[in-house]
């Protein structure tokens, strides 16, 4: 166990132990749900070589080792590549506990939601900590007003992001309402602040001050025309600087059979628009669903990093999709496409061109009946730094709400990122999951061969993986029980 | 042969039971026709013995047959006063005819209500209602097409003569069987004449909420009427607003009260299924035996599109959906806190792109938003950024930790002299144009170091890493520390 993990360790169990002792006595009612997972993969890293670069015959920068291999030599120093590590087993085991309790005066609650990491082995992204806590907090939702207080996630125009604070929402005249937030940030998907132990061992340079998160949202419905406006500001709590100051307006309208959305997020540090969309989309009569959609995309970093200011350069993307749904016969098929442009990186130094648009397209068709489902896809993706094609098919039984068995397979070709490693994944798996009451089972297996065509050095290798989880359900349900 | 015995010996148990019943129902009945011309007036016979001031004008004691039919004059009979009939009628001859008088109209003869029409004096029966509605102020001109029965009726649960055979002989109204009589026959309704022919339970056939709907409680409870609703189904036509566009997303705003009606709390949890709500706790729950109202299976609302798990941060941003009402927050950490428990766990098996609401298998994903094997093909969607990875990844701490560890990224200070990206072999001088078209994709695998070893102002190589649009006012306005990094700070290794 590493020195971070002691106080993440103390306050999960601090936490763990308020879940299940405090919530549940304090609350009227509770519902628990405690989900046991756990992930056998078989991993094989990379590992960097090297030769001597006269031991490398012919010359230049790019060569090729004797069995075919590609190297990239520096004159009079070494000539390295990448090559197959030692594989390695990882396990990945997570222990999530969620409880809500309730009662009190009417419109309380309580959320806690810790997870629990025991067993991992860190390698896998995310696992350094034994113990996070994901959320807890106490909401009063009543009439005209909501407030929560605690470790609050939150989902907005802005994206998803958690913090420590408190919010208030006023409901006001008609269906208009207003939102104020405040509190310690967190960093996205870690649970913790920019000055926590994970930062600080992947981080050479991490923030050296947490943030305070403000931010303040307005919003309401008129007719057929739902919208809001998002502000929210990040500042160090020295207050020397910002990390952040964004503005997000999204608006949806639902008339008649169009579903119509604009949304845009603005980064009002580099004066950038984020990520700007407009779509449409209809549902016509037979179950046939069209959008279209036209985008704008511009990488949005904090400013405690150093990659804004390297100017990124976004794209331009239009998007169609069509689905049908053929409910007698319990088909459905779908399909959609993308093509994207990007803009000038203003660049002078080129040693290669490098390809300046992207497109995907993928397709989909489903069988459900009587149990049976059957599945069967394809998708392509191409664009600068990586690409891929390949299918999926499935085939499986359900049996009710009960469970179900399921056998899938798949195919896939895909390119390196900038680099030779032209690759063919395939892959066989099966999949269960059985439900008896308040208890539910599921696992699986499958194994990968993977093919690869450019590095022989990175053996041909075949990955095996398994999972399973238990879930359990302690409480009731509101609502769910007579 | 023990077969024939036993139809034979219930055949007759039937007989005996179907004649006692007869004999303990007979009545005598009185054939005005046959006396017609023996009387000058109906008082000859109804007036006698009737005690004064009681509505018993109607009745005929024996001894007014005993007049004629003493033995002498005409043979003796055995005269039975039939037993008043039950009725909900809110009528006294007395009363009535008092009250005629008082409002100084002229005095109505029995004939006026009881005449068959035949014109002679015995030409009479019971008196029907359109004969009262032909005085009364009516409405209709059918008895049945009125509207307010309280004037001439009193309530059901008031009419305690009444049998459940005879309540089950009520007429029904006309307007009952109108297209919209189910969903409008609270508009303006007159409660009290509701009560004429309902009961509590009548209404609790289809309220789901009876017991908290003051007009439904001012009904009397009355068992006699539970017989008759035993084998009827509850009637829930559809509203019009359900076929409204954008209903879905809105329904929730008329409240409990409305909804509450023909839905039942079980009805609203096949999707609002997640936390705990305080309104879904003010949703009727029926007992066992009671009515299960209009059961809504578990499905997204239309605005869910095939594509919605996608496209959703729009709907969340503009709160059209009013995303909590079904989904407690925590689901979406769900999704968005970046790894839980590794590959596969629990994801679908295969889809063309993550869809929850549609899982071809019928179930609901508890977690795993990728696709199965995503690691080994996610570099495509992550360059393209189909959907934003940093929404739930942090980039230093999710993508760059596994990637170092996994041998594709470098790791402090180090280089891979041109090994990784080794289909460029001029790589470091020539990645700018790849850098600013994926430049998330860089961070991670880079650290911010290994960049600043040339794009720095204070040392490196001092390569201007800044495109022709960058506004260093704008940017050290807020955050003079991001500059002072690159143009300041002793943090960075020389190259």
């Amino acid at each position: 166990m590493s020195p971070g993990r002691r106080p993440g360790l103390a306050l999960g169990c601090v936490a763990a132990a308020l879940a299940v002792t405090v919530v549940p006595t304090l609350a009227q009612g509770f519902r628990a749900q405690f989900d046991g997972r756990g992930s056998f993969i078989e991993m094989r890293p990379l590992a960097r070589d090297s030769v001597p670069e006269s031991q490398v015959p012919g010359d230049g920068l790019r060569r090729k080792l004797a069995d075919g291999t590609w190297v990239s030599c520096t004159p009079d120093d070494f000539c390295r590549w990448y090559g197959a590590a030692s594989t390695q087993m990882v396990s990945v085991i997570t222990q999530d506990l969620r409880v809500s309790g309730w009662g009190g005066p009417p419109g309380l609650s309580g959320r806690v939601h810790v997870r629990g990491r025991f067993g991992s082995d860190e390698f896998w992204p995310g696992t350094r900590r034994d113990v996070d806590l994901v959320a807890a907090y106490a909401d009063y939702d009543r009439g005209r007003i909501r407030a929560q207080v605690g470790r609050i996630g939150r989902s907005d125009g802005l994206g998803y992001y958690n913090f420590d604070g408190a919010t208030f929402l006023y409901r006001g005249p008609g269906r208009f309402w207003i939102e104020g937030y405040a509190g310690s940030s967190l960093v996205t998907g870690l649970n913790e602040p920019r000055t926590g132990v994970v930062f600080a061992e992947t981080e050479d340079l991490p923030p050296d001050d947490r943030g305070w998160l403000l931010g303040a949202r307005a919003g309401g419905q008129v007719g057929p025309v739902s919208g809001s406006v998002a502000y929210q500001r990040d500042i160090r709590t020295d207050r020397k600087a910002l990390y952040s100051e964004r503005v997000a307006v999204d608006l949806r309208a639902l008339v008649g059979r169009w579903a119509l959305d604009a949304s845009t997020d603005f980064d009002w540090m580099t004066a950038t628009f984020n990520d700007a969309r407009l779509r449409a989309t209809v549902m016509l009569p037979g179950d046939l669903e069209l959008s279209a959609e036209g985008r704008h995309f511009e990488p949005f970093f904090e400013s405690w990093t150093i990659w804004g200011a390297f100017s990124p350069v976004g794209f331009d993307e239009a998007r169609g999709a069509v689905a049908w749904r053929w409910a007698e016969h319990g088909l459905r098929f779908e399909a959609s496409g993308g093509y994207r442009s990007y803009g000038d990186t203003g660049t002078q130094l080129e040693a290669q061109t490098v390809r300046e648009d992207g497109w995907r397209l993928g397709g989909a068709g489903t069988w459900d009946g009587a149990g049976w489902s059957a599945l069967l896809s394809y998708y392509a993706d191409v664009g600068p730094g990586a690409a891929r094609y390949g299918g999926d098919a499935s085939f499986g039984r359900s049996f009710g709400s009960s469970g179900f068995v399921s056998l899938r397979g798949s195919r896939t070709q895909t390119f390196g990122e900038l680099r030779f490693n032209e690759q063919f994944v395939t892959g066989v798996g099966l999949d269960a999951s059985w439900r008896i009451h308040d208890f539910s089972l599921n696992g699986g297996a499958s194994i990968y061969r993977l093919d690869g065509t450019e590095q022989p050095d990175e053996d041909d290798w075949t990955q095996a993986r398994a999972y399973g989880g238990v879930t359990v359900y302690f409480g009731r349900d509101p609502g769910m029980s007579r | 042969m023990r077969t024939w015995r036993w139809a034979l010996g219930f055949g007759l148990v039937a007989i005996g039971v179907a004649g006692g019943v007869r004999s303990l129902t007979s009545v005598d009945v009185f054939d005005h026709g046959a006396h017609a011309g023996l009387f000058v007036g109906c008082a000859s016979c109804h007036a006698v013995g009737t005690p004064a001031g009681e509505t018993a004008p109607t009745t005929v004691t024996a001894v007014a047959c005993g007049r004629c039919h003493d033995g002498t004059r005409e043979e003796t009979v055995d005269w039975t006063e039939p037993a008043r009939r039950p009725t909900n009628l809110a009528f006294s001859h007395v009363e009535h005819g008092g009250l005629v008088a008082s409002a100084g109209d002229d005095p109505i003869a029995c004939a006026g209500c009881h005449s068959t029409g035949g014109g002679r004096l015995m030409d009479v029966g019971p008196a029907q209602p359109e004969t009262c509605i032909g005085c009364h102020a009516h409405e209709s001109a059918a008895h049945l097409e009125a509207t307010e029965c309280v004037a001439c009726h009193v309530p059901l649960a008031s009419a305690t003569g009444l049998t459940t055979g005879r309540i089950a002989e009520f007429g029904r109204p006309s307007d009952h069987d109108a297209p919209d009589f189910a969903s409008s026959h609270g508009d303006g309704a007159s409660e009290a004449s509701c009560a004429v022919c309902h009961v509590r339970q009548s209404c609790a056939r289809c309220h789901l909420d009876a017991d908290r709907q003051p007009a439904v409680l001012s009904l009397a409870a009355d068992s006699r009427v539970a017989p008759l609703l035993a084998d009827l189904e509850g009637e829930w036509p559809e509203p019009a607003s359900h076929a409204e566009p954008g209903f879905a997303d809105r329904h929730g705003a008329d409240g409990v009260a409305t909804c509450g009606t023909c839905h039942a709390a079980s009805s609203c949890e096949g999707c609002h299924r997640r936390g705990a709500r305080a309104w879904l706790a003010e949703m009727p729950r029926p007992g066992p035996d009671e009515p299960r109202g209009v059961v809504v299976t578990a499905s997204g609302p239309a605005s869910h599109t095939a594509r919605f798990a996608i496209e959703h941060a729009t709907a969340v941003g503009a709160g059209a959906a009013s995303c909590e009402s079904c989904h407690a927050p925590a689901e979406c950490s769900n999704c968005h806190t970046g790894a839980t428990a590794g590959l596969s766990a629990a994801a679908p098996a295969v889809a063309l792109e993550p869809s929850p609401h549609r899982d071809p298998r019928g179930g609901e994903r508890e977690s795993g938003y990728h696709i199965a094997n995503f690691v080994q093909r996610h570099g495509a969607e992550a360059f393209g950024v189909q959907t934003t990875c940093t929404d739930c990844h942090s980039t230093e701490a999710f993508c760059r930790d596994c990637h170092t560890r996994s041998g594709v990224g470098v790791g402090s200070n180090e280089s891979a002299g041109g090994a990784y990206h080794d289909t460029r072999t001029s790589w470091l001088i020539g990645h700018g144009a790849s850098a600013r078209m994926g430049l998330e994709a860089c961070a991670s695998c880079h650290q911010q170091t290994s960049c600043l070893r040339c794009h720095s102002a204070k040392a490196g190589w001092g390569v201007n890493p800044h495109g022709s649009g960058w506004d260093p006012a704008r940017v050290s306005e807020r955050s003079l520390l991001s500059c002072a990094v690159c143009h300041t700070s002793d943090q960075i290794p020389p190259p």
